[in-house]
């Protein structure tokens, strides 16, 4: 058996070296696989890794008020605007917007969703 | 963790830095390192194996005052690890161990021959998968306010006012909101282990990365069995669809089960 090459590399600009990979490769690897530590071997060597941020979820205000304001930019009813006189197009604005949103989805548009569509059914690793 | 306690003492000749073995992983002995092998940084050591009584270390040479944690290096460790798991099994070392010396990479196999014989033998033939998904926020939103209505009410209530004002029912809407959306992802990560169970050896539930994930679980799949798992993720993608995206990540190393599989649940 031997080892080959993965042939793209992230590092190298092979399809993934943006911050949310990033992320992605330490969410998968870190603090993970097998514990060597002194109990087991004398001749681990203590290195001080570099500060590698994990992204850990915990519910807290801040998030409770992200959700709270995210409700608040719904627009369920077409109603909205209220309060936002200056927007003479307030709900058109929204029903357009949400009108692109859907659009964006199924053919793969706008936002963010573009970035993740052409991903769903793909090996990332290929 | 690692005892970070004993510090490299300075280099003897006071020229050239110590030199430690940066191990990735352990893999049976008959695995070699091609040249094509690419380790933590191309200017460092090539990657190579060191064998004792059946298993195999995947190390690399590396000066001991080397920056450990970069971007580069992280991903390139997973690299090789997700490389090699495609022809043979292989038990990911934690990132960032090094060991002193080539003597000390083999007491270390031989001390633990007989657990990490097993932990390979486990993983043979098998590679991991993770499938996360993430809510569709304007979907996730609408159907709590549908089904829960204190939040509906309190969304009424804050309509159109200022920010900051209503701090207290604010943070009461957020709160449940938040409560929704975690009862809703265990719910999904059950249906997703229950539909992708079936085609897997073992699966471990991972902690979400967003506040909005769906789910976030690893999965060791058969080789041969690789197509009907993809299959079934493509299943509930489209069973998700109007509500999130499902992504498929790996095949991959063994990284959520370097410590032995565990019953299918």
């Amino acid at each position: 058996m031997t080892i080959e090459p993965t042939g793209t590399s992230a590092a190298a600009g092979g399809g993934g070296s943006s911050g949310s990979d990033l992320a992605d490769v330490v969410a998968t690897i870190l603090d993970k696989g097998v514990v060597i530590d002194a109990h087991v071997s004398v001749g681990i060597v203590g290195i001080q890794l570099l500060t590698i941020d994990a992204r850990v979820v915990v519910a807290s205000v801040d998030t409770y008020l992200r959700f709270a304001e995210a409700t608040n930019r719904l627009d369920l009813s077409g109603t909205q605007g209220k309060g936002l006189p200056d927007l003479v197009g307030g709900p058109k604005a929204g029903l357009v917007e949400k009108a692109g949103d859907a659009l964006g989805e199924l053919v793969g548009g706008a936002g963010r969703e573009r970035e993740r569509a052409p991903r769903r059914r793909r090996r990332e690793e290929d | 963790m690692t005892d970070r306690s004993t510090s490299p003492a300075a280099p003897a000749d006071g020229t050239a830095p110590e030199r430690g073995w940066f191990l990735y992983g352990l893999v049976p002995d008959d695995v070699e390192a091609t040249s094509a092998a690419r380790g933590l940084d191309e200017s460092l050591g090539p990657v190579t194996v060191l064998s004792h009584d059946g298993i195999g270390a995947l190390v690399s040479e590396i000066p001991l005052d080397v920056r450990l944690g970069l971007p580069e290096q992280l991903v390139a460790y997973k690299e090789l690890l997700d490389a090699t798991a495609l022809a043979a099994p292989v038990l990911p070392v934690r990132f960032g161990t090094v060991l002193t010396s080539p003597e000390a990479v083999t007491e270390l196999l031989a001390a633990g021959r007989d657990e990490y014989r097993a932990a390979l033998e486990e993983l043979e033939g098998r590679v991991e998968y993770l499938v996360r998904a993430r809510y569709d926020e304007r979907a996730v939103l609408t159907e709590v306010l549908e089904q829960n209505s204190e939040a509906a009410r309190l969304r009424e209530q804050l309509r159109g006012q200022p920010e900051e004002t209503g701090m207290d029912l604010r943070i009461r809407l957020g709160e449940i909101l938040s409560q929704e959306v975690e009862a809703r992802r265990a719910a999904d990560t059950e249906r997703l282990v229950q539909l992708l169970g079936p085609v897997a050896v073992a699966h471990v539930p991972q902690s979400p990365l967003h506040e909005q994930d769906a789910a976030n679980v690893a999965f060791l799949v058969d080789e041969d069995r690789r197509a009907d798992f993809e299959r079934a993720v493509d299943g509930i993608t489209d069973e998700w669809r109007d509500r999130a995206t499902v992504r498929l990540v790996g095949p991959l190393a063994a990284y959520d089960f370097a410590g032995g599989t565990r019953p299918r649940g």
